[in-house]
């Protein structure tokens, strides 16, 4: 381990945002409530307490946990799109977030144009993009498809090239949220091939996961987070028993899935 | 200090604004089988039916000072105005996936959609001044200060969007008024109506308006074919620095907040 290889360090990680009562919040509404002497109602969302997790080079973290335990949120704070509230966040790496169908695709552009543009977004020149265009569809088995606006591809045709983008883009730290499907049947074993392939080779991963198959045959470390805090931390087979206990626990009891 | 890390907070990401600026000109002109020539034969009609219809007012005569150059001078640099405040302040909002995707920088978006603004208004001018030719506009030394009236323009509209932008994150019905805001503000701004025409009693208000001056800097080089005014550019500088500052200030204070109401 040298100073420079990949690293994601959580250290003592509160993150709390505000959750408003309107969805949509609107100047009308504000005004309504200041002149009726109201204020907005909010509640503080407390999604992260005391999280520390570091994590090294090689190493295939999953984190699980019930809904609103704050796993998604876990992998924007790596991300650096939440900041935290408090504590500390390191990440050292070329950090590649694929999150749902993925890369912030746009319907309207063309699969090529959206690649570029992922691309560019992750901080990569769009000539060295360009290089990569043809294995990239090649990949994805879409080669027809290059040039048609992406609003006329299938879900799984559009899941599978944004995960061909990542796996030819080379992350040092992948953050991946596995509601981001890996498309159709068929190309889902490949995918899983290809993407077992690219978590071997890739130094950190962070997945967010509900499938505990996954969980243990892919990762080797799991994280458990419970309504924001470090439930447990450690080997796949030892947390997933745990939490599977647990889930089986509140079902049989008062019905309440554990956060 | 906040001023300076938003602008090197854009530098930084250079590449990305060029990538959005190719597509978004791609996409702009794939959209109708016209392309390129129809996105011209908006501002050209335009022109055409508000010379024609206020000609009946202000005369129809061409050459320096005529209403119809005056209307090829502030027309177009106030659709550039007016398009960067209403999509501008549209873009964080309209963002949500890419800023809960990417870690970008906020004003980025923002400073996407205006300079997209500026970038069809230096095409229409370019294309309408064969029009403009025969209205009797000719090349002169003051259209040097062409660039520097689009830079202060460009500056003053890019923090007014910025500043709309975030406060729509928050306020989602803004967007109405901005749609409402615009229209009031063109009519207060002497687009249609001649600088000259102006009753010298109003003239006081009238420079109250900060589009006022702008818009005059356009006047005077492209119609008058006359360097602008100290005053003028003074006034204008100083309205494009502290809306830009504003707007910057605004955004970096909320790079943080803008995500968590998304």
């Amino acid at each position: 381990m040298t100073a420079t290889d990949p690293i994601v360090r959580l250290e003592d990680v509160d993150l709390v945002y505000r959750v408003y009562s309107n969805r949509r919040p609107s100047l009308k509404a504000s005004l309504i409530q200041t002149l009726r002497g109201g204020v907005a109602e909010y509640r503080d969302l407390h999604a992260l307490r005391g999280v520390n997790l570091t994590v090294e080079t090689g190493q295939r973290v999953a984190v699980i946990g019930g809904n609103g335990a704050g796993k998604t949120t876990l992998l924007r704070l790596v991300a650096d799109i939440f900041p935290p509230t408090r504590g500390r966040v390191e990440v050292r790496g070329f950090v590649v977030p694929l999150f749902r169908v993925g890369l912030g695709f746009q319907p309207e552009l063309t699969g090529v144009e959206n690649v570029i543009q992922a691309g560019a977004l992750l901080g990569i020149p769009a000539a060295r993009m360009r290089e990569r265009v043809d294995a990239v569809f090649e990949f994805a088995e879409i080669p027809d498809f290059r040039d048609t606006p992406l609003k006329y591809y299938s879900r799984g045709m559009a899941s599978r090239l944004a995960f061909a983008t990542v796996t030819e883009v080379e992350p040092e730290v992948l953050l991946l949220d596995e509601v981001f499907g890996g498309g159709d049947i068929t190309f889902r074993e490949k995918a899983v091939q290809r993407m077992r392939g690219l978590i071997e080779r890739t130094p950190i991963v962070v997945m967010v996961s509900h499938s505990m198959d996954v969980v243990r045959e892919v990762m080797d470390r799991v994280v458990w987070l419970d309504h924001g805090r470090v439930r447990m931390d450690g080997p796949p087979e030892e947390v997933v028993a745990a939490y599977e206990a647990e889930s089986e626990r509140s079902l049989a009891g008062d019905g309440v899935v554990p956060g | 200090m906040a001023v300076v890390r938003q602008l090197a907070a854009l530098w930084r990401r250079r590449q990305l604004i060029r990538t959005f600026l190719v597509q978004d000109l791609r996409l702009k002109y794939r959209r109708s089988s016209l392309g390129f020539l129809w996105s011209l034969l908006n501002p050209l009609l335009m022109l055409t039916v508000m010379a024609t219809a206020f000609s009946v007012v202000f005369g129809r005569g061409t050459g320096p000072g005529s209403f119809s150059l005056h209307l090829f001078a502030c027309l177009l640099p106030w659709q550039a105005l007016a398009g960067s405040i209403e999509s501008g302040s549209r873009s964080l909002v309209q963002g949500e996936a890419l800023l809960l995707q990417y870690p970008l920088p906020k004003v980025l978006l923002v400073f996407r959609r205006v300079l997209f603004a500026f970038v069809e208004y230096l095409f229409a001018t370019l294309a309408l001044s064969i029009v403009a030719w025969f209205l009797g506009f000719r090349a002169s030394w003051a259209l040097l200060w062409l660039p520097v009236a689009v830079l202060l323009l460009f500056m003053f509209a890019l923090g007014l969007a910025t500043v709309a932008a975030v406060a729509m994150v928050f306020f989602r019905d803004i967007v109405h008024l901005v749609g409402v805001g615009m229209r009031a503000w063109f009519y207060m701004t002497p687009v249609l109506i001649p600088f000259d025409r102006i009753p010298p009693e109003a003239e006081v208000y009238a420079k109250l308006n900060p589009a006022y001056h702008f818009v005059r800097i356009f006047d005077d080089v492209i119609n008058w074919a006359r360097p602008p005014e100290t005053a003028t550019l003074l006034t204008a500088a100083a309205l494009a620095v502290a809306s830009l500052s504003l707007g910057l200030y605004v955004a970096d204070r909320n790079e943080h907040r803008v995500v968590f109401r998304l």
